[in-house]
């Protein structure tokens, strides 16, 4: 009887997490949305210009 | 046939078939030997009732065939007595009725000898007869004591014979040689018969072989009284209670085989009673054994119920129930087979586990068998945990047992001794493994580990969507790539980098803008690839990463272009820079963690297990 309510908890948990993976891998849960700055989203990309380094590089 | 006189007394005897070599004379308990038609007197011998209530004249059934008793003859050798009745079936053929205390055997004798059938066989040694192969599990020396009826074999009264008991190799047939002094010899073959198959008139249904009722006796060495509970076979040994002497029980009278000394102590009384496996049993019997320092006691359980005998084996606070097996392997097969080897024990396989040799050191209650104080006996123990398989040799015999480990606390408290309880302080090789009930658990967890490998694994081939290269004469300048599109439904995007650089790091930034609004960044982030080397201590040594690179959330479907900023450690810096940017369907991060998990707990349940199964075959 435990033994098979091990087995069932088994499969109910890696089954669970497993799915949960495999979800959160496809859809890329837990990265970062890379989302810009409002300083940057002002205009550096516009005028070339980034704040990499607390200095300013001109740019094409 | 024509009457025949007893030249003793003149009794008239008829045969009942031409192949009645010995009558029995019932008026004056000559043996009468048949020659020519005529009687020739023998020796007298007196044979007394059998205990059982079998009788000459009696008729019945042994399993499925009718059977007439027509003859007896009794022998007896160091460890007591049997009976060989004489049968007729329905259609004339004779057969042997083997009464072994409570085991019974239906025999037939083979019209010759087999090959290799000798008086010097001996235990463990093979004859095969009508394609059967026989081991040798008993040899020894019997007298014949006497006889009864009519019989075909020129029985001799007092004369001694070599018998040689040999069973079917897991199996249940028997085979049977009695070898006279002069080395000519007879042979048998049969089957065991179980008592509740034999039915005889008179006999009830199992036969009651127990005999002494509630027998007093008085003891040999002190003559203080004895009192002999019934038990289903005849019993044989019994120590005094006012006394320390053990006292062998013979038909007739005791003696005194041994002095028991002091009682140990034990955790069961004689006469203790109580349940297991369904059972109701009574402690009749008690034993020690000795074996390299230390000490393991037995005890003899009888049940009313037709349920015969249990041995209880009590070792190092745990409880063994062990039971006679009815068949076993060859004893060629257990010597031959190393520790931990397979052997197969009837229905069942076993392990190897060990043997050795344990002594007799104190015997108290009553046993149905002669039980000598120092008798030395060869074990071999076969475990399949919980079951056990025990195949024991000493005295001219090899016997099988099997058995099962029990709780120790079960076992006291259904005899009430639950106060003399004491916590094992070591598991037993029988012991159901403790990590036995996680197994399935951590198979599981191996299995979802294959599966998220599997997942891992499945090819996902990511799609390059742009990339830029920066030279290192454009080093620190804000490079573009050409248009691209994050597809619908993109959810991850991938960076990587890749740099050619010397002596130095160096930062590639992007930012991703979209088209149709040039004056928005809608993403940044970059990767920091790196190169150092040196020398210390007169040795040179190297640091690099020059790919890097990572994931992020895809921006929303549409078109875009890469904007890429390479940056030095120096203003000195200069390198070539790859940047290259990818459409991935999916990460394997997650699944590779849990994947990792289960591992982990998978191995390390059946690494566990499996340590504990390993010191099952520790001594």
């Amino acid at each position: 009887m435990k033994t098979t309510l091990l087995t069932f908890l088994g499969f109910a948990l890696f089954g669970s997490t497993t799915l949960f993976a495999t979800v959160a891998d496809y859809q890329g849960w837990g990265l970062s949305s890379e989302t810009p700055s409002a300083d940057v989203r002002a205009g550096s990309a516009r005028t070339g210009r980034t704040i990499i380094g607390g200095g300013l590089h001109g740019g094409k | 046939m024509a009457a025949l006189s007893c030249p003793s007394c003149g009794a008239t005897h008829e045969p009942r078939n031409p192949g009645i070599a010995v009558i029995v004379c019932d008026n004056c308990d000559t043996t009468l030997y048949v020659e020519e038609e005529v009687l020739k007197a023998g020796r007298k011998a007196v044979v007394g009732e059998p205990k059982s209530g079998m009788g000459i004249g009696k008729s019945g059934r042994v399993g499925e065939q009718k059977v007439d008793i027509v003859g007896r003859a009794k022998f007896q050798h160091d460890q007591g007595s049997w009976d060989e009745w004489y049968v007729e079936f329905p259609g004339g053929d004779g057969g042997w009725l083997v009464e072994d205390g409570r085991s019974f055997t239906l025999e037939r004798q083979l019209d010759r000898l087999p090959e290799g059938a000798t008086p010097h066989l001996k235990l463990g040694n093979i004859i095969t007869v009508e394609g059967v192969e026989y081991e040798v599990r008993e040899t020894g020396l019997a007298t014949c004591v006497g006889a009864q009826g009519q019989l075909p074999r020129p029985i001799q009264p007092l004369e001694v014979y070599v018998y040689v008991d040999c069973s079917e190799v897991n199996g249940t047939r028997r085979l049977m040689f009695e070898f006279e002094e002069n080395g000519e010899g007879e042979a048998f073959v049969g089957q065991a018969v179980a008592p509740e198959d034999v039915h005889i008139e008179g006999v009830e249904p199992p036969p009651v072989l127990g005999g002494r009722e509630a027998d007093t006796i008085r003891c040999a060495q002190c003559a203080s009284p004895v009192i002999i509970k019934a038990q289903r076979d005849p019993v044989e040994t019994v120590s005094c209670g006012s006394c320390d002497a053990v006292l062998q029980l013979t038909d007739a009278d005791n003696k005194v085989i041994g002095n028991r000394g002091a009682t140990p102590n034990f955790v069961l009384e004689i006469g203790d009673s109580g349940e297991l496996q369904g059972v109701t049993w009574e402690v009749v019997g008690r034993l020690r054994y000795y074996e390299d320092g230390y000490d393991t006691d037995e005890y003899i359980l009888f049940s009313d119920d037709d349920n015969g005998y249990l041995w209880l084996e009590y070792d190092d606070l745990h409880f063994i129930a062990t039971r006679k097996a009815a068949s076993g392997p060859s004893l060629d097969e257990v010597f031959s087979t190393p520790k931990k080897g397979k052997v197969r024990c009837g229905e069942k396989t076993y392990r190897i586990r060990g043997g050795g040799v344990s002594t007799l050191v104190y015997v108290d209650g009553a046993l149905p068998w002669a039980a000598h104080i120092g008798h030395k006996q060869e074990y071999v123990a076969l475990i399949a945990p919980p079951k056990l398989f025990v195949v024991e040799g000493g005295n001219g015999e090899v016997e099988h047992y099997e058995g099962e480990w029990m709780p120790s606390k079960q076992v006291l408290t259904a005899f009430g001794r639950e106060d003399r309880y004491e916590r094992p302080t070591e598991t037993h090789f029988l012991q159901p493994n403790g990590c036995g009930i996680w197994v399935p658990f951590g198979l599981v967890a191996i299995l979802f580990f294959m599966v998220n490998l599997c997942i891992c694994l499945i090819p996902s081939s990511s799609v390059e969507l742009t990339r830029v290269n920066v030279p290192s004469s454009q080093f620190g300048q804000v490079l573009y790539s050409e248009p691209f599109t994050v597809p619908r439904g993109a959810k991850i995007l991938e960076l990587k980098v890749k740099s050619d650089i010397q002596d130095g790091g160096a930062y590639a930034q992007i930012q991703l803008v979209p088209m149709d609004n040039p004056d928005d960044t809608v993403v940044v982030t970059g990767a920091e690839v790196y190169h150092y080397q040196g020398y210390e201590d007169g040795e040179y040594w190297q640091e690099a990463e020059r790919e890097a690179g990572g994931s992020f959330l895809a921006p929303e479907a549409g078109d875009y272009k890469m904007a890429v900023l390479t940056q030095g450690e120096s203003a000195t810096t200069r390198a070539n820079v790859q940047t290259r940017l990818y459409h991935s369907p999916r990460l394997i991060r997650y699944n590779c963690c849990i994947g990792s998990i289960a591992l982990i707990f998978g191995m390390l349940i059946l690494l566990v297990w499996r340590s504990n199964e390993s010191e099952r075959f520790e001594d």
